[in-house]
C-alpha cells in the first residue's frame, strides 16, 4: 500500500470535533486562578502547570499520530517542525513557527503569536514570576518524551510579560531511537 | 463554517458499568411537571460579527481530565470533599464569566424561569452543541435538568484496568470509575451554579448519573419561591 | 461629547467610572451617575410601557439635568452602564451602538481570570477600549 501523505494542520483541524475556544480559555484561567489560591507560591503553580501539561502531552501524542499520518520522525528537526505546524494547529487552531536553530540542530525556538490560552488575560502585578502558559511547555516536553526525545523546554519570551510573541526554547538532551511507540492507523 | 448547533456526531460512549441507579418512575412522582420550553425563541449569537475562535474538543477534554486528576489524586487524594469543592469552584468562575458573555446580545429575562430556560437551551448549546433534553420542577424550588448524552461523560476516558468485562462487577473498579465520574461532574455543576447566580438565582447544584450511559441529571435548588 | 461613563454593579457598587472632561467636574459627574441609579431602578421596576421596550437592555434617556443628558443600560447580570453626555442632538442609534461596544468591552474585561467579580475593573485594556469607543462616539454611522 502506498504511504499516505501527511495531512496539513488545517485539514485535520477542519475535521476534528471543535468547541468554542472561550470555554477552554476560561477553564484554563479558572484553573490557574485556583492553583494560585491553593498553592500560593508562584513557582509551585509553574511546576503544577508544567506537570499537568506533561501528562496531557503524553496522551495527545496518540491522537496526533493517528490523525496526522505523520511518518516516523526520527529527526529532532522534523519533529519540532511538525509539532509547530501540525500539532498546534490541530489542537489549538493556531500555527507556530520554528526558529533559532543552533549549529548542532539540537536546540531551537518554537514561536507562537496567537494563543487562545491568553485571550482576555491580564496578569496582575502580584503575579510576578508566573508563567501563565506553562502548561504548553509541559505538553511539548511530554509529547517529545513519548517519541523518545528527552528535552528541556524554557520560556524565552512571554506576551503577558510584555513581549511581542511567545517563544519557547526546546533543547534536545537525549534521543533513544529504539523505543518509538509507533501506532498503526486503524 | 461552524456546524449547525443541533447536529451531533456522537462518539461511541464508553460504558463503564452500572452507576448509581436513579429510579426514573420515582422522579416522575417527585417532579410532576415537565416544563415545555421550546416556545422560547433562541437568540443565536451573531457569528458573522465576531470571529468565533475554536479549539479541538480534545483540548478541553484533556484539560478537564487532568484538572480532576490533579485535584482528586494529587492535591487532595484522601479528601474527596475538598477536591470536589475546588473543582466546583473552578466551574463556578467559568459559569459566571460565560453567563456574562452568552447573555450579551439579548434582552433581559422577565423572570427566573426564562433564565433557567436560557441555561437549558442557548447556554447548553454553546457549551455542548445540544440542548438539555428535559426540564422538570417540583414547583418548590427544585429543578432537574436531564441530558441524555452528556458530552463530557460520553467521551470520558477511563482507566484501562476498569474496562475488563470480568472486572466490571468488582467493587474497586466500579467505585473508582464512579468516583472519577462524580468528580468530573462537579465541574459542570459549578458552571451552572456560577451562571445562575450571576443571573440573580443563587442555588445549589448536584448531579446524578443514571443507569443509561452518558445520561446525567443536574438538579438545582434555589430558595426564592417560584 | 461624552463627559462620563460608569459601570455599576448589582448592589449599586461602582465598578468603573471615568470622566472625559478637562474641567474639574469629576465630583459633579459622579453625583449625576449616582442619582441616575435610582432612575434606573425606577425604570426597571415600574415600566411605563409594555411590549418590546420592556426587557431591553438599553434604557434610553434617563433624565436630563442642567446641560447633560444621562443614558442607561442594564444587563441581564444586573450590571448598569451609565453614559453622561453634553450633546444636545444625540441620535438614538449612536447611543445604542455605544452601549453595544461598551458591553462587549465589559464582557472581555470580566473574562480576565484575575478579575474579581464585584470588585473594580482595573484592566488597562478596558480603559483603552473605552477611550476609543468614547472618542468615536457619533462619528461614523456604520455599526
Amino acid at each position: 500500500m502506498a504511504p499516505v501523505a501527511p495531512r496539513s494542520g488545517d485539514a485535520i483541524f477542519a475535521n476534528v470535533e471543535r468547541v468554542n475556544a472561550e470555554l477552554f480559555t476560561l477553564t484554563y484561567g479558572a484553573i490557574v486562578r485556583q492553583l494560585l489560591t491553593d498553592l500560593e507560591e508562584v513557582e509551585e503553580v509553574n511546576k503544577q502547570l508544567d506537570q499537568m501539561g506533561y501528562n496531557i502531552g503524553i496522551r495527545l501524542v496518540d491522537e496526533f499520530l493517528a490523525k496526522s499520518n505523520v511518518s516516523r520522525c526520527v529527526d529532532f528537526r522534523e519533529t519540532t517542525d511538525v509539532i509547530a505546524k501540525v500539532g498546534f494547529k490541530m489542537f489549538l487552531g493556531v500555527t507556530a513557527s520554528v526558529t533559532n536553530w543552533d549549529a548542532d540542530g539540537t536546540c531551537c525556538s518554537i514561536v507562537l503569536e496567537d494563543n487562545p490560552l491568553v485571550d482576555f488575560v491580564e496578569l496582575p502585578d502580584t503575579c510576578q514570576g508566573l508563567y501563565y502558559c506553562n502548561i504548553l511547555s509541559g505538553v511539548i516536553r511530554g509529547a517529545l518524551d513519548m517519541v523518545s526525545m528527552k528535552t528541556e523546554v524554557t520560556w524565552i519570551r512571554d506576551v503577558l510579560r510584555g513581549d511581542d510573541v511567545f517563544e519557547l526554547q526546546v533543547k534536545l538532551l537525549k534521543q533513544v531511537p529504539e523505543e518509538y511507540p509507533y501506532k498503526d492507523d486503524e | 463554517m461552524r456546524e449547525e448547533i443541533n447536529s451531533s456526531k456522537w462518539h461511541r460512549p464508553v460504558i463503564v458499568g452500572c452507576m448509581k441507579e436513579s429510579s426514573l418512575s420515582n422522579r416522575k412522582l417527585r417532579y410532576p411537571t415537565t416544563l415545555g420550553y421550546w416556545a422560547l425563541p433562541t437568540f443565536e449569537r451573531d457569528r458573522d460579527r465576531e470571529m468565533v475562535r475554536e479549539v479541538s474538543e480534545s483540548c478541553i477534554d484533556s484539560l478537564l481530565t487532568e484538572m480532576v486528576a490533579c485535584y482528586s489524586n494529587r492535591f487532595y487524594a484522601n479528601k474527596p470533599e475538598l477536591a470536589a469543592r475546588r473543582i466546583e469552584a473552578i466551574g463556578y468562575q467559568v459559569g459566571h464569566q460565560l453567563s456574562e458573555r452568552y447573555t450579551m446580545e439579548r434582552p433581559r429575562f422577565s423572570d427566573h424561569l426564562e433564565a433557567i430556560k436560557f441555561i437549558c437551551k442557548d447556554f447548553w448549546s454553546e457549551l455542548f452543541k445540544k440542548q438539555i433534553d428535559n426540564l422538570k420542577t417540583n414547583h418548590r424550588g427544585t429543578f432537574v435538568l436531564q441530558d441524555n448524552k452528556f458530552r463530557w461523560l460520553a467521551r470520558m476516558s477511563v482507566d484501562p484496568s476498569a474496562d475488563n468485562v470480568e472486572d466490571n462487577s468488582s467493587p474497586t473498579a466500579e467505585n473508582k470509575a464512579a468516583q472519577a465520574m462524580s468528580m468530573h461532574l462537579y465541574f459542570p455543576c459549578g458552571i451552572i451554579r456560577g451562571a445562575l447566580s450571576n443571573l440573580g438565582i443563587p442555588c445549589t447544584v448536584s448531579a446524578d448519573i443514571s443507569s443509561l450511559p452518558a445520561c446525567v441529571y443536574l438538579s438545582f435548588l434555589y430558595s426564592n419561591e417560584f | 461629547m461624552i463627559v462620563c461613563v460608569a459601570v455599576v454593579g448589582h448592589q449599586n457598587n461602582p465598578l468603573y467610572i471615568q470622566s472625559f472632561t478637562e474641567a474639574d467636574d469629576a465630583l459633579k459627574l459622579h453625583h449625576i451617575v449616582h442619582c441616575s441609579l435610582d432612575v434606573v431602578d425606577e425604570r426597571v421596576n415600574n415600566p411605563k410601557k409594555s411590549g418590546p421596550m420592556l426587557n431591553e437592555t438599553f434604557l434610553g434617556l434617563l433624565y436630563p439635568i442642567e446641560n447633560y443628558k444621562v443614558y442607561g443600560y442594564l444587563t441581564n447580570t444586573k450590571v448598569k452602564f451609565i453614559l453622561v453626555s453634553t450633546d444636545l442632538d444625540v441620535k438614538d442609534a449612536d447611543v445604542r451602538n455605544f452601549f453595544r461596544r461598551f458591553h462587549a468591552a465589559y464582557v472581555d474585561a470580566v473574562s480576565n481570570p484575575f478579575h474579581v467579580p464585584g470588585k473594580k475593573i482595573t484592566s488597562r485594556t478596558f480603559a483603552e477600549r473605552v477611550s476609543t469607543i468614547v472618542r468615536s462616539f457619533g462619528l461614523s454611522s456604520a455599526g
